[in-house]
């Protein structure tokens, strides 16, 4: 399940790829603005307002929208590092283990592919509305592509780098810092760029159905109120963060592969 | 390395885990140590599942949730494997995309659902249009992948044999691509069903996701499970059998 990147472009001219990216991202500025002006314009805010208010909401005098984007966030970022802490112990014991990768490989696989939105009645049943009901979603959505992605890296350390660092007598700890960390180093960044998105899009479809605050149920409800502006707003800050945490990922991920 | 474990089959600690979890669950359950207003036994899931589909209850959801599943991989297929065969030809434009392409999963479009109910009406077509955009994604990311891939070998025997270009591509290129599209479209399909479900337990009216969400609000805890239940055998059912049919594929070509 590794993502893989479209590579192999002409080494000259190589401001033209960064360049047609940022153009990319204006064009989709401007039809936004353009739709904002359109007839539908009066369920769509524009561009300039839409992180006037944000930053208003967030760091001004009357901040709306920053007691929900600490609830949404703190959710996704305990039931993330809840995930890491879960994916990798297991995914190194699934990894290194061709035994127990066997028994469990299928089971983890399948539970992956299920739509787990819905099992979040049962974690209200367990924990309420409120905070822990949303770290458990962030975690149930962050936790599998973790465990597979670690699993599938180390499965496939180059047992003669093994050798290599046995031969020259390395520690347990040398083992793992200069022998499995380097090798696994992608596939970890890989499970964790998936998971760091997956844990946030938990948090967010859960607010939607049950939760005191969030960005999610903010933005429901200024919608349902027709305040455009605060809604579009919200979904800003929202993308920026989900955006830029799965870009620094990417590059970190661009980075490694580059190394090899 | 061979390791020391026990001579028992893999297969049968995995069932032995499955049913152990079920029997936990059962006990839980009618032990009275789990309240029946959380957890409900999987024997009467089973048995709940059973009276609701003969009642003829799943049906029109069951329907609702097929058709908005395949209308969004049927979409998410035609454009994915086009804009894939794109983004191959001219590799600059699909690096240029690219940082978005791997972001649309971190996007909870789900937000822009208000948007989308004026701009394609209520029912199905919001659903369809959010399913598509995700289950397109793995399947643009391998076509382009497996494009690229593609030995040097397999362009030359094109052209000893004088194909044309059309050949070429129809005769050649795409059949040897056809391993990672067909990966692209088993991860696009199980997206397509996951996000279907997931837009329905939130946002509609229909569906089997849907039902979930309903029977939640009734309190009825007995027939919230049943629907989970459906929901989960589904989801499992088709991801074993994608999974079947791509070992099934790639060892007939080896």
């Amino acid at each position: 399940m590794r993502a893989v990147g479209i590579q192999s472009v002409a080494p000259e001219r190589q401001w033209v790829v960064p360049a047609g990216t940022v153009l990319v991202g204006v064009v989709a500025v401007v039809l936004w603005a353009m739709l904002a002006v359109s007839p539908a314009g009066f369920v769509v805010a524009s561009p300039l307002r839409a992180v006037q208010i944000m930053i208003a909401g967030v760091v001004g005098p009357d901040p709306v929208i920053l007691p929900h984007a600490v609830s949404t966030f703190s959710a996704a970022f305990i039931g993330f590092g809840l995930a890491i802490a879960v994916g990798l112990t297991w995914g190194i014991f699934l990894g290194v283990s061709w035994y127990w990768r066997a028994v469990w490989e299928p089971i983890i696989l399948s539970t992956y592919s299920i739509p787990k939105i819905i099992l979040f009645p049962i974690f209200l049943f367990v924990f309420g509305i409120g905070l822990w009901a949303q770290v458990s979603m962030a975690f149930i959505h962050a936790v599998f592509p973790i465990i597979v992605n670690v699993m599938t890296g180390v499965k496939e350390v180059n047992t003669t780098y093994v050798k290599v660092g046995r031969s020259f007598r390395a520690n347990p700890w040398q083992m793992v810092t200069k022998v499995y960390f380097p090798s696994i180093a992608l596939s970890l960044v890989v499970g964790l760029r998936m998971g760091f998105s997956f844990a946030i899009l938990g948090v967010v479809l859960s607010e939607l159905f049950a939760s005191r605050e969030g960005l999610g149920r903010l933005i429901m409800r200024r919608y349902a109120v027709l305040d455009i502006n605060t809604m579009f707003a919200a979904i800003l800050l929202l993308f920026v963060v989900a955006f830029a945490g799965n870009l620094l990922f990417w590059l970190l991920e661009k980075r490694l592969r580059g190394t090899r | 390395m061979p390791e020391s474990y026990p001579k028992i089959r893999p297969q049968w600690v995995q069932w032995s885990i499955i049913v152990g979890f079920v029997a936990i669950l059962e006990v839980l359950s009618r032990g009275g140590i789990v309240k029946r207003t959380i957890l409900v036994s999987p024997s009467e899931m089973f048995a709940t599942l059973g009276g609701l589909i003969v009642a003829n209850d799943v049906t029109p959801h069951f329907i609702r949730t097929m058709v908005e599943t395949f209308a969004s991989f049927a979409m998410a297929g035609a454009l994915g494997i086009a804009i894939g065969i794109f983004f191959w030809k001219f590799a600059r434009i699909g690096k240029m995309f690219e940082p978005y392409i791997v972001s649309v999963y971190a996007m909870p479009l789900v937000m822009f659902y208000p948007l989308l109910l004026i701009f394609l009406g209520l029912g199905s077509p919001p659903i369809i249009f959010i399913t598509t955009i995700s289950s397109i994604i793995p399947i643009i990311l391998n076509t382009t992948i497996g494009f690229r891939e593609i030995r040097e070998v397999m362009h030359k025997v094109a052209s000893s044999n004088r194909c044309t270009p059309w050949q070429t591509f129809s005769k050649v290129l795409f059949p040897a691509a056809t391993p990672y599209i067909f990966t692209g479209l088993k991860l696009g399909f199980i997206y397509a069903l996951i996000v279907t479900i997931g837009m329905e337990f939130i946002l509609t009216d229909l569906g089997l996701g849907f039902q979930v969400h309903q029977f939640y609000d009734f309190f009825n805890t007995s027939s919230m499970y049943a629907y989970i239940l459906l929901n989960l055998i589904i989801a499992i059912s088709a991801n074993v059998l994608l999974f079947r049919g791509e070992g099934a594929m790639r060892k007939e070509r080896t």
